[in-house]
């Protein structure tokens, strides 16, 4: 029968083991008087470590230790009191305050930032016809196109409301009046 | 006409001498064998009590002062390790005054008592500083394995290895004296 270590043996003692190693000891332990004797001994062990170790040193003078330290705390505090500035107790309840301010003015600082009306870089999604020195223009994302005007004769240009762009004018040689009427569907 | 004015004692200075008294020998003992020493464990009590008592909010509860206090006692001492980068503890100082114990223990008592504590001080000296630790934190304190790694800085696994050594050693130490 092969034993377990006795490293398993006095962790499982003081119930170190994880569950999975535990268990193969107790399973070995049923079964195995040598192994339950060496565990119950570390038990023994432990439970006389206790027991010992709430005594106080050999050839110690509890008494005047005591007295010294409780003199040496009173001091301690003391000279701590002096040292420490009085407003430190409050610093806790205002960093708090502080802190919850700080948090209010992000939230209300960023919601603002965000609804704010940004300037965008105009962008020309649908056709647009405008007026130009030349002519009426009918101008698109992919390019535009030009309806010029006869440059010797005086042209009235029109918008509407709609968006269409109106030029009349009128050939001086065959006195004949034209419309462009541009507008888009 | 003269008369005598009895002491005004704030309550919380009274709290604070109460708090100094139910905990101060349990506080020395803990940190004591942390330490192995009791120059060190003295001065250590001291600086544990004023850290705690710095801090008065936290005594209003006895029961989980005296754990707080025990935290920061165990703290104290590792973080004194630490710093002195100790590697064995030194020697009990023998004291001149006589050993004081209550009045109705027998001679034999006393002996037993007195050989038991040097027994046990030469059964830690036998373990490593690190297994010491963990072994008085596992064993002394109850500290879960998990949490004393925690305080010592280390893996779980690291923590249960020391714990092994220290209960092989101390065991086979307190055997060798019973033969």
């Amino acid at each position: 029968m092969s034993h377990p270590q006795a490293n398993a043996l006095a962790l499982f003692a003081g119930g170190d083991l994880p569950w999975w190693a535990r268990w193969r000891v107790r399973w070995h332990l049923g079964a195995c008087e040598t192994c339950r004797r060496e565990v119950e001994g570390y038990r023994r062990a432990a439970h006389w470590f206790r027991r010992a170790a709430a005594e106080l040193p050999a050839n110690f003078d509890w008494e005047r230790a005591a007295a010294e330290m409780r003199a040496n705390i009173q001091l301690g505090l003391e000279a701590g009191e002096c040292v420490s500035a009085p407003e430190r107790a409050a610093s806790p309840i205002r960093w708090r305050v502080v802190a919850a301010l700080a948090s209010i003015a992000v939230v209300v600082v960023g919601g603002w930032w965000l609804h704010m009306p940004h300037p965008r870089a105009p962008r020309l999604e649908a056709p647009l016809v405008e007026s130009t020195s030349d002519g009426i223009q009918i101008r698109e994302p992919e390019g535009s196109l030009a309806l010029l005007n006869p440059r010797a004769a005086p042209v009235m240009v029109y918008p509407s409301a709609e968006g269409a762009m109106t030029a009349r004018f009128v050939d001086e040689e065959t006195g004949l009046v034209t419309v462009n009427h541009v507008y888009v569907e | 006409m003269s008369e005598t004015l009895p002491p005004v004692v704030s309550e919380a200075a009274e709290r604070r001498s109460r708090f100094i008294a139910e905990n101060l020998r349990r506080i020395f003992v803990q940190i004591y064998r942390i330490v192995g020493n009791v120059d060190d464990a003295q001065d250590l009590t001291q600086e544990a009590f004023i850290k705690a008592l710095q801090r008065e909010d936290q005594l209003k509860d006895p029961d989980k002062a005296a754990h707080w206090l025990s935290r920061i006692a165990t703290n104290t001492a590792i973080d004194f390790l630490r710093r002195a980068g100790r590697a064995e503890f030194l020697e009990v100082e023998a004291l001149a005054e006589p050993l004081t114990a209550p009045a109705e223990e027998s001679p034999e008592e006393l002996l037993l008592r007195a050989e038991r504590r040097l027994f046990l001080e030469e059964g830690l000296r036998r373990l490593t500083a690190r297994e010491r630790l963990a072994f008085v934190l596992r064993d002394l304190e109850g500290l879960p394995a998990g949490e004393v790694a925690r305080r010592l800085n280390c893996s779980k696994a690291t923590v249960r290895s020391h714990i092994a050594n220290a209960r092989i050693k101390f065991r086979q130490w307190l055997e060798g004296r019973n033969r």
